[in-house]
């Protein structure tokens, strides 16, 4: 039985090649011993041989880690690790079964190795990994429309380059236990900002207790948002632009984890801190996110939430900016929340991600702040409407519409495909946003956005092609094109911007 | 006297003999073991397929115990070629750029890479919360095989 299922199995699929080669042979062939070998017999010994110089050759490659030195790691001792993380060069099919004596004139000497040149890099415990990014970018805005004497005018802005990141994060695998992870961001080349800083206690895969200043879990991006270099698009999406903050992308204490199911995983975390505009009394905000993975991880389905837990205030002085939060500067209190949902696949080379999220605000307006922001930043028709009881009377504190509701809504879609190409990954990429916020303003130094804020009613959308080049792992360059639509003085306006982005990764990256 | 006639039988059954004797053999299919130290806690088959695609993806961070997973890879040698096609289905630039998004927030430090099946077997002996995988062919008392999968299929 078994001769026939194989015999079977060789008339099918790859064997059947190899049958009728020898059927020919045998019969035809001058001499029996002269038999050639067929194609696939020629895979299965390439593979066999490769194995085994691999293994072979393990003590010649020397950037890799060898046999002598994994003898000398010690499973639970101190470890540094080789500048350019993990990646080493190891052997292909065809180095591997290339002669030793070529392989061993292009390799190092193995004992030219000491541990302390070694890359070990998420083996060994009390390991520092160091390693980060920076990026410049480049952007330039056509055609802007502008309100001039009640008319629409366009211009072209100037052509600007940045320096958006320039991230270096330290982590610490303690023990197996526990964690320490900082991230340093010096933003516009100037600045220094520490990002994030926290430890990590992990009893078991089900409880994890994150503390310091923390990226929330919240959807699928705001964790990631300082890994510019490995998501599609430049542009993180609306929720989280620093414009208009929906909620504050940081937290202080967080608890997570994850329990494993016959199919997938699921995910949770809950976190507090002492909201948008620090500690008020009897408030207690609460950050939570549910996510369920399956398909080996690369579907997602998830939903995340916010509520302030009270009448929270902004976390900026009106005058100093966009908030860092979900709350406008000039009020007085506001009693908010945010929920949405997201969803991710992952196919093939494909990713396809979208999300949506809502923010309903019941907000208590500071008088003298709204008239001081409305002397200043000249909001429009539709602006002063919601501020003033009758907009046409002039900005003062008894005109003021003090108690209000509004919603923030926004939602993406996101779909990219990667190629892999002999001159490294090239993938393209679209995406489409929507942001509506009607309580916004256009003067960013007033806390406003000047994407919603410019539009007559708040909201817009936004429709970007771009592609991502990346022709070694740790360089990736970007370049998209971003159409706005809006509604600016009763019509509907346009412009559209380019942007290109340089990132490189340096440190022990995979 | 042998005739050309009879020449082409005899080879013809020459060769039905040898067809039957290659197709009975067991086949030549690549297979991979999945490995963790002798120490560890793990039982056999205790982490399945979709499991193994999740560690190796970065979906998967943790065992149940809270410890790390520390994940031993070899994904430019022909085992981890394999690997690659028949289980996690994505190119290795992709799963490098997954490992790249959670180092960048600090959710994971990256996998080691080894060069051979030989060094696995060394790395994951001493570490009793890592995992690899290796040729089947490879596999020896040095470690403890949790997994075995064809490295053929998809």
């Amino acid at each position: 039985m078994k001769y026939y299922q194989g015999f079977l199995q060789s008339i099918h699929g790859m064997r059947t090649g190899g049958c009728v080669w020898l059927l020919l042979t045998l019969c035809y062939s001058p001499a029996l011993s002269q038999e050639p070998r067929s194609p696939y017999h020629g895979i299965n010994i390439l593979s066999a041989r490769s194995s085994l110089s691999a293994s072979d050759v393990d003590t010649s490659v020397g950037a890799s880690l060898t046999a002598e030195t994994a003898e000398r790691l010690p499973s639970q001792g101190p470890a540094t690790s080789r500048s350019g993380g993990i990646e080493a060069e190891t052997p292909s099919a065809e180095t591997a079964i290339a002669p030793a004596d070529t392989i061993e004139k292009e390799s190092p000497d193995e004992e030219d190795l000491s541990l302390g040149e070694m890359t070990i890099a998420g083996l060994t415990l009390n390991e520092l990994n160091i390693y980060g990014y920076f990026s410049t970018r480049f952007e330039k805005t056509f055609s802007e429309p502008g309100v001039e004497n009640g008319r629409i005018v366009k211009s072209d802005a100037p052509s600007e380059f940045i320096h958006p990141f320039f991230n270096i994060l330290l982590q610490h695998q303690i023990t197996n236990k526990f964690k320490a992870f900082v991230n340093i961001n010096g933003s516009g080349g100037s600045s220094i900002d520490l990002r994030n800083f926290w430890g990590e206690y992990s009893p078991s895969a089900l409880f994890n207790l994150r503390f310091g200043k923390i990226y929330r879990k919240f959807g699928l991006y705001n964790e990631i948002l300082d890994a510019v270099p490995t998501y599609y698009g430049i542009e993180p999406p609306e929720l989280f632009d620093s414009d208009h903050l929906m909620i504050s992308r940081t937290t202080t204490l967080m608890l997570s984890g994850s329990l494993s199911m016959p199919v997938g995983s699921f995910n949770y975390s809950l976190s507090t801190d002492n909201g948008e505009g620090g500690a008020a009394k009897d408030v207690l905000p609460i950050g939570y996110d549910l996510n369920y993975k399956f398909g080996g991880g690369d579907y997602t389905l998830g939903l995340s939430g916010y509520t302030s837990g009270g009448e929270s205030t902004s976390d900026i002085s009106l005058g100093d900016g966009s908030p860092r939060s979900g709350v406008l500067p000039w009020m007085a209190a506001d009693e908010f929340s945010v929920f949405g949902g997201y969803a991710e696949g992952k196919i093939g080379n494909l990713t396809v991600q979208s999300e949506y999220w809502k923010s309903p605000h019941t907000i208590q307006r500071d008088p003298a702040s709204v008239v001081t922001m409305i002397n200043g930043a000249g909001p429009n028709a539709n602006q002063l409407s919601r501020f003033l009881i009758n907009p046409f009377a002039g900005a003062s504190e008894v005109n003021v519409r003090i108690a209000d509701k509004y919603d923030v809504k926004t939602w993406y879609v996101r779909a990219g495909y990667s190629f892999e190409t002999k001159a490294g990954e090239i993938a393209p990429y679209v995406q489409w946003d929507y942001y509506s916020n009607p309580e916004t303003i256009a003067k960013k130094r007033f806390g406003g956005d000047n994407e919603a804020g410019v539009a007559d009613d708040g909201v817009f959308t936004k429709s970007t092609v771009g592609v991502v080049v990346r022709p070694i792992p740790q360089v990736a360059a970007k370049l998209d094109q971003s159409f706005h639509l809006y509604k600016l003085n009763g019509e509907d306006v346009n412009y559209w911007e380019i942007r290109l982005d340089v990132s490189l990764l340096f440190g022990q990256v995979f | 006297m042998i005739k050309t006639n009879d020449t082409f039988w005899i080879r013809f059954f020459l060769f039905v003999l040898i067809a039957l004797l290659w197709a009975g053999a067991e086949p030549a299919l690549a297979q991979i073991s999945i490995v963790t130290a002798k120490s560890a806690k793990l039982d056999s088959n205790a982490v399945s397929k979709s499991a193994l695609k999740e560690i190796y993806t970065g979906a998967k961070l943790k065992w149940a115990d809270g410890n790390k997973i520390h994940v031993v890879d070899q994904a430019d040698t022909e085992t981890g070629k394999k690997f690659y096609s028949a289980v996690i289905g994505k190119s290795v630039n992709e799963v490098r750029k997954q490992w790249t998004r959670l180092l960048l927030s600090g959710q994971a430090s990256a996998p080691l890479k080894c060069p051979s099946d030989k060094i696995v077997k060394k790395v994951i002996a001493a570490n009793p919360n890592a995992i690899g995988y290796i040729d089947t062919s490879a596999l020896d008392d040095t470690v403890k095989e949790i997994l075995r999968i064809n490295g053929d299929a998809k």
